[in-house]
């Protein structure tokens, strides 16, 4: 087995384009798309979500308001001084500003303050990806809606050009996740009353947010590692159809034959096409991720236990390439030709990448598409990389791993059932 | 010690080898003879247990190779027609890739690759790539990775195709060592009649899938003891020539080559002044003229009205 592994290795190493084909190509490929389509890039590689905040609303003259409304009610004298300590603490806005600059955030959004115009022109000039405006009255409608159940309340607008939609729905899911945040603990402050209100204060930090949202719960995910995933589960599938081909040319050498010849069993043969696939696969995504995370700063590699996780998504997608790349040779064998490896490696790997996001980010396909790449092994292997990268632990991805497994073991006896069995008439 | 019976091969509609008989003592070094597309890579298949007798058996020391292939994989060694070695890798790297799958390890391997690189005289080219090797040593490694196992027979299906003529020789010069020296049984496959005349003891000539004559060299040719042929050189052709000696009584067969005709005629027909004086008559210019004793090739083309090759 060793032997025709080392076998399969060297002649795939001396086959210089090849060789570009499976690892420069990706690479190259991870750079333009991660950067072209990033929008969150700088020279430093992954870059913050740089947001601007218009501010239209005057907070104070807001609380100011809420405060004299409250004193003109008719409330029970202690209602009306909890209240208005409530609203003096407690002002919307604020609390999500403090969030955007707190450490947590560090680095990953660059708040600025402008004006609505230059924010505008900002986002045109694709120097900001998002605005956060804070209308009028905002203050003064959330506070009525938020401790006298009163009114419409306010909305924060975000608006953006649409040039990095991920980046986008990022900042998206960071204050919606806030707003729903300052929502809950109100529930709670209206029915609990002061106490619970100033308790809040000191809890409401991203930290608590944890497990609201997922994107939030970590550090988003840069373009640059969305594609250098997205071009690793893609060309992991070029070392499947690769295998066919090569196959096909130790049949048509008649090499092949020679090794039947010793009396090494088809299935050995077949097997150690399975285990050259997975190496070969496992070392190839292994140099793209190592590349991008030296190159491009993509990802860090000091945290074991992330690369751990990385390396046994990868190693469960080899076994599944493996398989398919024994498909190919077996099917390669069976007819004679190279003909379906190319029509794998021409046509079949581009419908595959497609649909499992290699090419336009899932985020922005349709749910249909999202659905049928659950059933290409690497549309399922992206989600698993995607998933554990945003912080989801084994249990989100295992039954993506076990998905890939049973994909394995279905192609693998497949390739077993096609591969010709005995000495062909 | 080997032995096929009525072997036949059919692909769908061509019969590619027809009932053919043959078999090799131990030792012994056999021709298998016979024009394109006659049926030996077919028969060697067949022999070798890669591809299935539509009829017929092949038996190892009197053991079913169609039945159990394994009784002969560990002495035989193959000669591939084609040259079947991986291009991408070295000699080196060849012969430790196919001496591991026959099993060999550790000291011994690199004693028979050694061994083997030395019968085929490639040691010191052993660390380059097969790819840029010349045809003459494509051929050679090719010929290597079949010994390295120390078959007790060895089949060799055209070794020699297409190399220039030193290469050849010393090819040809290997073999008959292998068979002389260390006693090795050959099964040597060809379509050059001087190649099996020099080296082989027997030969089979086969054609259209049939065996169509065997015996020894002497055997063989004896076929052709009533005859013998006269080789004319001419400056160019001259149809009407050729035309005018066929017409001749004694004259059995003509043939036309790129440097002139031959004439089969009977024995001692003694017809050079006539053929002077037709040649003469058709202003013929005739640069050299010469008679044989009959060859394989002969043989062949009295069997088979043809000749080996075109
Ligand atoms: N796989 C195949 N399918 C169909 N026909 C075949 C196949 N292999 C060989 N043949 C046919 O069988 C006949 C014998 O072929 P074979 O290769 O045995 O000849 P050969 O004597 O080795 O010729 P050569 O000197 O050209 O190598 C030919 O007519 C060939 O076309
Ligand atoms: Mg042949």
């Amino acid at each position: 087995m060793v032997n025709f592994l080392k076998k399969d290795v060297l002649i795939l190493i001396r086959d210089r384009t090849e060789l570009l084909v499976l690892l420069l190509m990706p690479f190259v490929l991870t750079a333009i798309l991660g950067f072209a389509l990033g929008g969150v890039m700088s020279e430093e590689g992954f870059s913050e979500l740089k947001v601007a905040i218009v501010q239209e609303d005057d907070t104070e003259a807001g609380v100011q308001q809420f405060i004299d409304d409250v004193n003109s009610a008719a409330f029970p004298d202690e209602a009306k001084v909890g209240m208005t300590e409530a609203a003096e603490s407690f002002q919307p806005f604020s609390i999500i500003e403090e969030a955007l600059f707190s450490d947590d955030l560090e680095g990953v959004v660059k708040v600025s303050y402008l004006a609505e115009d230059e924010a505008l022109e900002a986002v045109q000039d694709e120097e900001i990806l998002a605005i956060i405006k804070v209308p009028e009255d905002f203050t003064y409608q959330a506070l009525q809606k938020m401790i006298l159940d009163e009114g419409e309340g306010s909305e924060l607008i975000i608006q953006s050009s649409d040039h990095s939609a991920l980046a986008v729905d990022i900042v998206d899911d960071i204050i919606s996740t806030l707003v729903d945040q300052i929502n809950l603990e109100t529930a709670i402050a209206q029915v609990g009353g002061e106490e619970a209100i100033t308790s809040t204060e000191e809890e409401l930090s991203i930290h608590d947010l944890g497990g609201v949202e997922s994107v939030t719960d970590q550090e988003p995910l840069s373009m640059l590692q969305y594609y250098t995933f997205g071009m690793a589960v893609m060309f992991a599938l070029y070392v499947a159809s690769t295998m066919g081909s090569k196959a096909y040319i130790e049949n048509y050498q008649h090499v092949f034959d020679r090794i039947l010849l010793s009396g090494r069993s088809r299935n050995l043969y077949l097997s150690g096409k399975w285990v050259s696939t997975i190496v070969l696969v496992v070392m190839q995504i292994f140099i793209l991720l190592v590349a991008s995370s030296l190159v491009f700063q993509a990802f860090q590699l000091n945290n074991w236990a992330y690369w751990g996780g990385i390396g046994l998504i990868s190693l469960v997608y080899a076994l599944t390439i493996g398989s398919l790349g024994t498909l190919l040779v077996a099917m390669a064998m069976r007819t004679k030709s190279n003909a379906i490896p190319n029509v794998f490696a021409f046509g079949i790997v581009s419908v595959f990448a497609f649909l499992g996001g290699s090419f336009a980010p899932m985020f922005q396909l349709p749910d249909v598409i999202n659905q049928m790449g659950l059933w290409v092994p690497n549309g399922v292997a992206m989600n698993a990389y995607l998933q554990w990268t945003q912080g989801l632990g084994l249990s989100a991805i295992g039954p993506l791993l076990v998905r890939l497994l049973v994909m394995a073991i279905v192609i693998f006896s497949m390739s077993l059932f096609i591969f010709p069995k005995r000495r062909v008439a | 010690m080997l032995e096929t019976t009525d072997l036949r091969k059919v692909f769908k509609s061509t019969v590619a080898v027809d009932e053919v008989n043959l078999y090799l003592n131990k030792g012994e070094s056999v021709g298998l003879l016979g024009p394109n597309g006659a049926g030996k890579s077919t028969t060697i298949s067949m022999i070798s247990s890669l591809s299935m007798p539509t009829s017929g058996d092949v038996k190892w020391n009197g053991e079913s190779v169609v039945k159990n292939p394994n009784v002969i994989r560990n002495v035989l060694g193959v000669v591939p027609q084609e040259i079947a070695v991986y291009e991408e890798l070295t000699a080196l790297e060849n012969l430790k890739f196919f001496g591991k799958i026959y099993g060999l390890k550790g000291e011994t391997l690199d004693q028979k690759v050694e061994d083997a690189l030395k019968i085929v005289g490639l040691e010191e080219k052993q660390k380059e790539l097969v790819k840029n090797y010349s045809g003459g040593m494509k051929r050679r490694i090719n010929i290597a990775v079949a010994l390295l196992h120390e078959p007790e027979i060895i089949i060799m299906d055209e070794p020699t195709v297409g190399i220039d003529p030193q290469s050849r020789n010393y090819i040809l010069e290997m073999v008959r060592q292998l068979n002389e020296e260390k006693g090795m049984t050959v099964l040597y496959t060809s379509h050059y009649m001087e190649e099996v005349e020099r080296l082989c003891d027997r030969i089979y000539i086969m054609d259209h899938g049939k065996v169509i004559a065997t015996g020894t060299q002497e055997e063989l040719t004896s076929i052709l003891s009533s005859e013998e042929s006269i080789l004319i050189e001419l400056d160019r052709p001259y149809p009407n020539l050729v035309k005018a000696l066929s017409g001749l009584e004694e004259v059995l067969q003509v043939v036309e080559h790129d440097k002139g005709i031959k004439l089969i005629v009977t024995k001692g027909s003694r017809l050079l002044g006539k053929v002077f004086q037709i040649a003469e008559q058709e202003d013929a210019q005739i640069a050299g003229i010469n008679v044989q004793v009959p060859t394989l090739e002969d043989v062949f083309l009295h069997l088979t009205g043809r000749k080996l090759r075109d």
